[in-house]
């Protein structure tokens, strides 16, 4: 990272999945939000997914993706990755897909993006509390099979 | 404080952002092309299903929040200047602090700064003064002062027009 060239980030987008295909190697981005409802928290997000697209990258990188609560800026997850550019004439790619990310409490979150120790990019996401559903909040279930 | 709990799966696009056309060699034509024979619409070829993803060229860990650093240094380097005309070729060093509730990142080598209410909001404050001044110093109808000379001097030391 100490001779990379600092990245410049083109997009950083929130989803719910990035599927990459087999062959062409072509992002798919699933349910891109930035706003999500929890019956209660802390929560626990099954899937999600941060999509990251660099100009100007090459070379070796420790990418630092840090999840932040905003209202007093606490850090609740960080996630290094080492990478290596090898084709800088080229815009790269930085897929992440994560299971049971947690959110302590409703409110503003942020997801932000380093290399290295250079600040590089951030989106935001909020979490609400949605109300419970009339009835007690049973959560749908599958109809049972019947013979 | 929790953390994540499963690992995230991570592909780096080594070759995704290469557009790279040989992917395609060792597909399997199940039928041809051309549709002139057959007179059918045209099948695209199926893909092998051994093909898989590149080899992987990245490495990921999932740190706990205690052994992770304050995500509000008292220091910041900066590399996001957010304009497409314009590369960041050395970071910034900023230095932040907190006045009345709002946070303050201050470039002290050029005396600029940004506030907002969080350090994210006082970045993008910061980006986008330094990216208007950086215009404007460098416009063909600018004539800065011995002052503002000095500015663009640092700044050239910093950032520089995207060439590509």
């Amino acid at each position: 990272m100490a001779d990379a060239p600092i990245p410049s980030v083109v997009a950083m987008l929130v989803c719910d999945q990035v599927i990459a295909e087999q062959g062409t190697n072509k992002k798919s981005l699933i349910g891109v939000f930035e706003v999500f409802n929890a019956f209660g928290f802390p929560v626990f997000i099954p899937r999600i997914a941060i999509y990251v697209k660099l100009a100007d990258a090459f070379g070796k990188y420790r990418f630092k993706l840090r999840l932040v609560r905003l209202k007093n800026e606490s850090l609740v997850a960080e996630i290094n990755v080492e990478a290596e550019v090898k084709d800088s004439a080229h815009y790269t790619e930085l897929m992440l897909n994560m299971g049971n990310l947690p959110f302590p409490e409703a409110g503003k979150y942020e997801f932000q993006l380093y290399a290295g120790d250079v600040y590089l990019h951030r989106v935001t996401v909020q979490a609400l509390l949605a109300p419970l559903p009339p009835g007690g909040g049973q959560l749908w279930q599958p109809p049972s099979h019947h013979q | 404080m929790a953390t994540a709990v499963a690992s995230p799966v991570v592909n780096s696009a080594i070759l995704s952002g290469s557009g790279r056309s040989d992917l395609f060699q060792d597909l399997q034509i199940d039928q041809p092309l051309s549709s002139k024979a057959s007179g059918m619409a045209i099948v695209l070829p199926r893909q092998k299903r051994d093909q898989g993803y590149p080899e992987p060229n990245v490495r990921v860990e999932i740190l706990l929040p205690a052994y992770a650093p304050n995500p509000r240094p008292a220091k910041v380097l900066f590399g996001g200047l957010q304009d497409p005309d314009l590369q960041v070729i050395r970071p910034i060093p900023l230095d932040v602090c907190v006045e009345e509730s709002a946070v303050v990142v201050s470039w002290a080598e050029a005396d600029e700064f940004g506030t907002g209410e969080n350090l994210s909001c006082a970045l993008d404050d910061f980006s986008h003064a330094v990216r208007e001044l950086y215009h404007h110093l460098h416009a063909s109808d600018t004539t800065p002062g011995a002052d503002l000379l000095r500015v663009k001097q640092i700044l050239g030391k910093y950032i520089e027009p995207r060439t590509k």
